[in-house]
């Protein structure tokens, strides 16, 4: 059956969620000193504290903790912030949307360039444009993003004014405003993704060039790009598809760079307040978001493989 | 094409010897402050410029070389050691011990990267042993997985089925047979780590995470230039095409090693 | 099609229209606010109480003489020789729940503070009161335990216990007060998104009278960056910008169309030496990381010349001048001789909050200390681990600052005097607790400033900090923003702006 190897994966996939989040649980034992002081200061009164360590089940092994902890998750309760007190998944969903909304707008532009230039290039197999093209990938590829990010702010905001440099509007004050007050920062993460996809498609693109199908439909009177698009993209989405979900994953959580050089309230940033502040009910929430993201992410992609390529069922897919 | 490769490793090799002989060169310090002679572009008596506070920017730059030549080389050996055991026995033997491991793989890339290197380095404290560690452990999943999808290609070929039922021991299998075959895709993983190791530290740097003050790193120095952005760009700058070149420097030499 | 038309028509009219009536000012602070509520939000800074300034009021204000100006409060006098002062409200005021200002809602809005049950670390700022007694229905008696003159002061200025606020929302048990504040000030509070930014309403028929300012909305954007938020004002997505980042007002001064609004206030920025430390309790380690530093440098760098430095905890924008003063000057050989003296080989642990501010004197610090022999390790910290850190004593050397207000009372009491919870570099000297209590209740003006300049010249001779500079605030306007900004205390004050802009 062709799903039962997926199963399977999505089992162990449950299984890895689990530890995750237990590894995060056990952070809290990383913390010196007692953590309801910590939280509460050295002059709370030990009623205070008693209360705190109770309410933490600081007293409790850990699994329980971690238990109590999983139980509550799964009702949607996550704890509440250190540092402001607000409902940890409150927070959560207003910067989550933020990171997600920017990752798909990343990933949405760097593919586009990726598939412009990758067909662009293979329409020209051999050129001088093809191998410029190559060329001008790895060079990207070469620039880390945190610098990309530096220098659009000083050409696009700063030296042109075309767009902000920073502030992040919402969709309520205006759809062009809010588009074009993500597009910098997504463009910066795109630029980092697209060569990646541009060097996986036309490399995939150029395998598949050379096979006899190909020769068969343009001797059928198939035009290039009908050939290009139709025959010779698809088969070459298979390793674009993982390395998609594999950024996917990780980029929920992880632009805090970009986030912060353009003001935006994402989890990023968040993240990175939260673990200076100790903040570890909201650590722990963005642990599980992310990884959950990643998961499903993975999932899906696995799913997607199944669907796009049935003649791979039995065979896991080579990661 | 050739030229530019040649190109690359004269870059690699003159920043392994600038980094290696840096005590002894007549540089300038690169923490000396002068706060009369800030942001100043390149000029005569500093050939790079200097940074916000004053600092000669070839040295911070060359000292900084060090913090990302040691990471980026011992932190993929780590990898490669922990992580590529581990994949190498997964992709051998199969089995529960491969499913321990691709679990264990799973758990340590669906933790996410940057919470765990925040997490080790306040903890453990900013210091160069500790972030060589993080990024070692942090690349070890990555290593373990290429290794192991290079293992499971050799494993089934002819002649190695042929030397299990003949009944060669395991360790010779995988010294004679297994390990040359998978070492050129490694290898060239291997530089693609290196690669990500330079940007990772300066990612680090940048966040204020990485070595401390005084001694430099390009990440951290790029974060200082940020705010001299527009009139004194070169401190960005600089640093920037010094990450740039090692990894166009890095990447060519892979492209030129997978042909 | 035709369907297709009218969706994109949708779209570009809903992407072309703004705000519909209001007008609006977009303020950038930098940090985060904590909370409103005093009782939860132990310490608030600059930014908690620029935006609580605009939705609460303080019981009066004091002008640039230090003489007081009814706000609330119709008038405050002494009484009993000084041992009580007694307040009398203003009539008619509501706040902004819609419950009554009156002498019972401030009673119970200091008595709430002063409960040792709800553990406020505020009870040490508010240490001579022993409570507040309601009179008549617009009369309160503030009861002290002797005479304090800086009571005018700490009611006046905005801090955590100045601020009244709606007895009914802080009390309630279903209101979030410490995250949706109720006060009496020109503005309501309507939102507040995490990180992100709040904003306040213009609340109709303030007592002030028929407002000065066209403003009807307030949102104060969250912009901890320095160069984002300089960027922010730039390109005009904000209005102006509080900052003490020296090249953006350099910059802006240059460019002509921005207005830069300056104040170097009273106080200053420090470092703080914990004295109970191993090196640290020898004051011959603590002159020498004094004179190891060339403070006009430092100065020179970090403000470019725009902010003096500080060498007494006064400021030239207060009200105590005490002149020449004994604070060591730069001398590196001096500082070497002293540790020779000394003996000991010495590393510290420099502990500084993670900005690009921190960051900097940090690294300025531990270059000067290490030229004249000391090594000096950075920890960087969030802000508040580092007061925390502080408050544990977990520490060698810190920051601290003290606050630009009328009357250095409060500020040199809570962290010099022997008795204060916030007396983190454990400095116990009976000599400069009696200068204190002294100062703070003596009511001749003149004794005052002896006072407080003998305490300068002490804390110059034992080093318990070391002065950093002095507090000099900015504000970055652009050309559409007028009225005056105040900016007493740091504090950006939006009663009297306003704006051309929508």
């Amino acid at each position: 059956m062709m799903w039962t190897g997926w199963a399977q994966r999505a089992l162990r996939l449950t299984v890895v969620l689990f530890l995750v989040l237990l590894l995060t649980q056990a952070m809290t034992l990383l913390v010196p000193g007692d953590l309801a002081v910590m939280i509460l200061g050295e002059n709370a009164s030990l009623e205070a504290l008693a209360q705190l360590r109770k309410e933490l089940a600081l007293d409790q092994p850990l699994l329980d903790r971690f238990l109590q902890w999983l139980g509550a998750a799964l009702e949607g309760d996550l704890g509440v912030s250190l540092q402001t007190g607000q409902p940890v998944a409150q927070l959560i969903a207003e910067r989550f949307l933020v990171s997600f909304e920017l990752m798909l707008y990343a990933t949405g532009l760097a593919l586009i360039l990726a598939l412009l230039v990758s067909v662009l290039a293979v329409s020209r197999v051999g050129t001088w444009l093809d191998r410029f093209c190559s060329f001008m990938a790895l060079g990207l590829i070469s620039i880390p993003g945190f610098s990309l990010g530096l220098f659009l702010i000083l050409f696009f905001a700063l030296m042109l004014g075309w767009f902000p440099a920073t502030g992040y509007r919402l969709w309520s004050e205006g759809v062009v405003a809010h588009l074009s007050s993500l597009f910098l920062p997504a463009l910066a993460l795109a630029l980092v993704e697209a060569p990646v996809y541009f060097r996986i498609l036309r490399t995939d693109m150029g395998e598949t060039l050379k096979r006899p199908f190909v020769m068969t439909a343009r001797a059928k009177g198939v035009s290039k790009w009908g050939v290009l698009i139709r025959h010779v993209l698809r088969p070459s989405l298979v390793t674009l598809i993982t390395v998609i979900g594999l950024n996917v994953g990780h980029l929920v959580g992880g632009a805090v760079i970009i986030e912060t050089l353009f003001a935006l309230p994402g989890m990023g940033r968040l993240l990175v307040g939260a673990v200076y502040a100790k903040d570890l009910f909201l650590v722990q929430g963005i642990v599980l978001v992310v990884a959950l993201v990643y998961i499903i992410v993975n999932m899906l992609v696995d799913a997607l493989y199944l669907v796009l390529y049935p003649q791979a069922r039995g065979v896991e897919r080579q990661r | 094409m050739r030229v530019l490769h040649y190109l690359a490793l004269i870059w690699l090799v003159l920043l392994a010897s600038l980094t290696f002989s840096a005590p002894w060169l007549p540089l300038a310090s690169f923490e000396e402050m002068d706060f009369f002679n800030e942001a100043q572009f390149p000029n005569e008596s500093n050939w790079l410029g200097t940074d916000g506070m004053g600092r000669d920017m070839l040295s911070r730059v060359v000292h900084g070389a060090q913090v990302s030549l040691a990471v980026a080389i011992a932190s993929p050996l780590i990898g490669l050691l922990v992580g590529g055991g581990l994949g190498l026995l997964a992709g051998y033997f199969r089995g529960w011990l491969e499913q321990l491991a691709l679990v264990i793989m799973d758990t340590m890339l669906a933790f996410p990267a940057l919470i765990f290197a925040l997490l080790a380095v306040t903890y453990l404290g900013p210091s160069l042993v500790n972030v060589i560690l993080v990024m070692g452990v942090l690349s070890i999943p990555a290593f373990a997985r290429v290794v192991r999808g290079q293992v499971l290609l050799i494993v089934n070929l002819e002649y190695v089925t042929a030397a299990k039922a003949l009944g060669v021991n395991h360790s010779q299998i995988l010294m004679r047979h297994v390990i040359p075959n998978i070492f050129p895709a490694v290898a060239s993983f291997f530089l693609t780590v290196m690669a990500t190791m330079v940007v990772a530290e300066g990612a680090l740097g940048f966040l204020g995470l990485s070595v401390p003050p005084p001694q430099p790193s390009w990440g951290s120095m790029i974060a200082e230039g940020r705010e001299y952005l527009e009139d004194a760009p070169h401190i960005s700058v600089i640093p920037s095409m010094a990450i740039f070149l090692t990894l166009l420097s890095l990447n060519l030499i892979k492209e030129k090693q997978e042909t | 099609m035709a369907l297709l038309n009218k969706f994109f028509l949708l779209l570009l009219a809903l992407s072309v229209s703004g705000p519909l009536q209001a007008v609006t000012l977009k303020i950038g602070i930098e940090s985060e606010v904590k909370g409103f509520d005093p009782i939860k939000a132990s310490v608030m800074g600059v930014s908690t109480l620029t935006v609580a300034h605009a939705v609460f009021d303080t019981l009066i204000t004091l002008d640039e003489k230090g003489e007081v100006v009814p706000a609330l409060a119709t008038s405050l006098k002494p009484v009993d020789g000084g041992a009580a002062w007694v307040a009398t409200l203003r009539k008619d005021v509501s706040f902004h729940d819609g419950n009554p200002f009156n002498a019972e809602a401030v009673a119970f809005h200091f008595e709430r503070l002063l409960d040792p049950a709800n553990k406020c670390p505020c009870r040490g700022v508010l240490r001579k009161l022993k409570g507040v007694e309601v009179l008549g229905d617009y009369t309160v008696k503030f009861n002290l335990e002797g005479a304090w003159a800086a009571l005018p002061a700490l009611l006046a200025e905005p801090s955590v216990v100045s601020l009244i606020g709606s007895p009914a929302a802080s009390s309630s048990l279903d209101h979030d007060y410490n995250r949706h504040p109720v006060g009496t000030g020109p503005f309501r509070f309507k939102s507040w998104q995490a990180g992100h930014r709040i904003i306040v309403e213009r609340v109709n028929n303030h007592w002030s009278g028929v407002p000065v300012s066209n403003v009807d909305q307030v949102e104060y954007y969250v912009l901890p960056d320095q160069q984002t938020r300089f960027a922010a004002v730039r390109s005009g997505d904000v209005d102006l910008v509080w900052t003490l980042d020296a090249p953006s007002v350099i910059k802006a001064r240059k460019q002509a169309r921005f207005r830069v609004v300056e104040r170097t206030g009273a106080g200053a920025r420090l470092l703080l030496l914990n004295l109970k430390s191993e090196h640290l309790s020898d004051v011959r380690v603590r002159r020498a990381l004094a004179y190891a530093v060339d403070l006009d440098a430092y100065a020179q760098h970090l403000y470019k010349g725009l902010a003096p430095k500080a060498t007494d905890p006064f400021g030239s924008g207060g009200l105590i001048q005490c002149g020449e003063d004994d604070y060591p000057a730069y001398d590196l050989e001096k500082a070497r001789a002293l540790l020779k003296d000394y003996g000991k080989p010495v590393n510290l642990t420099f502990t500084h909050t993670a900005t690009p501010r921190g960051r900097k004197t940090a690294q300025i610090f531990q270059y000067y200390w290490g030229q004249a022999g000391i090594d000096v390790i950075l920890e960087p910290v969030s802000q508040g681990a580092l007061l925390g850190k502080m408050l544990k004593r977990d520490y060698e050397i810190g920051a601290w600052r003290f606050r630009d207000s009328r009357d250095p009372d409060a500020d040199l009491y809570a962290l010099f005097h022997s008795n204060s919870p916030f007396n983190v570099v454990s400095y116990n000297s009976t000599e400069l607790d009696d200068l204190i209590q002294q100062a703070g209740a003596a009511q001749d003006k003149e004794a005052r400033q002896r006072y407080y300049c003998q305490i300068a010249d002490k804390i110059a001779y034992d080093l318990p900090l070391l002065y950093l500079a002095q507090n000099t605030y900015y504000v970055i306007a652009r050309p559409e923003v007028h009225g005056d900004m105040g900016l007493l205390g740091g504090l950006i004050d939006v009663r009297k702006l306003s704006t051309d802009s929508k």
